[in-house]
């Protein structure tokens, strides 16, 4: 018979909202029922839990037409920072990755004043800074001169940062964070 | 005589035509530094109203992306 085994596995500890959460949009266009404009190529970050215009994003020129789709492209990196308590200890973000874990993992610190963002990636959207696009359905929009059109870019990201670890070993915690879901909102 | 009153009044005639195209020149000079002091770039006026004349002539409206989280 099998003696006993031991089987350790990282759980989520704590779940919550990144204090700050910055995506980099590097790419716009919008589709006019034959031909994909651009309209935005650079790159806009913006901390979305803050919430505004990306900077640079603003005022930019949309042509007569009727458009039917917007597609969008960030970069798969994700500068964070946030906070999450367990068992009555409050642990915070730092630079440093946990495990080896290369733009997955925050290695905590219960030090507030030490708290620095760390720069996720979302592991199914590919390496560090790749590309990640997004296309929507819009609500048909036909553009004259006196359209001014605001579309949100959404990042749904409460309850995806995550205090991971085995409880009560506080050496084995560390943060990540799952991927949003990203839509757009007119 | 004759000749002599003719000469002095050949010579008095160029004279002032001189002093006068001294005075024609000046002013065409005040007045040209006096035009380009005063031109203002002209503004381009929206056929139909609108404060932005290039978005009136093209036709185009305008874009900005927000972005926010929940």
């Amino acid at each position: 018979m099998d003696g006993n085994k031991t089987v350790t596995a990282n759980f989520s500890l704590a779940t919550g909202k990144a204090a700050s959460f910055k995506v980099t949009v590097t790419g716009i266009e919008m589709f006019n029922g034959s031909t994909w404009v651009s309209l935005f190529s650079g790159a806009a970050q913006l901390d979305i839990v803050t919430g505004g215009i990306f900077p640079g994003v603003t005022g930019l020129a949309l042509g007569q037409g009727t458009y039917t789709k917007i597609r969008v492209t960030f970069k798969n990196s994700f500068p964070a920072t946030g906070t999450l308590s367990y068992g009555g200890t409050a642990y915070y973000t730092t630079a440093a990755t946990f495990g080896g874990q290369t733009n997955l993992a925050s290695t905590p610190t219960t030090v507030s004043g030490s708290m620095a963002a760390y720069t996720f990636r979302m592991a199914g959207w590919g390496a560090l800074n790749a590309n990640v696009v997004r296309e929507f359905d819009i609500t048909p929009i036909t553009v004259s001169d006196k359209t001014d059109y605001q579309p949100t870019l959404r990042f749904t990201i409460s309850n995806r940062f995550r205090l991971m670890g085995v409880s009560g070993s506080p050496g084995t915690y560390y943060f990540e964070h799952a991927g949003p879901n990203v839509s757009i909102v007119e | 005589m004759n000749e002599s009153k003719k000469s002095e009044t050949v010579s008095v005639t160029r004279r002032e035509f001189c002093r006068k195209a001294v005075k024609r020149t000046t002013l065409a000079a005040a007045a040209a530094a006096a035009g380009v002091a005063a031109y203002k770039k002209p503004e381009i006026k929206s056929f139909f109203g609108a404060g932005d004349a290039y978005a009136a002539t093209t036709g185009a409206g305008k874009f900005s992306l927000k972005g926010d989280s929940n």
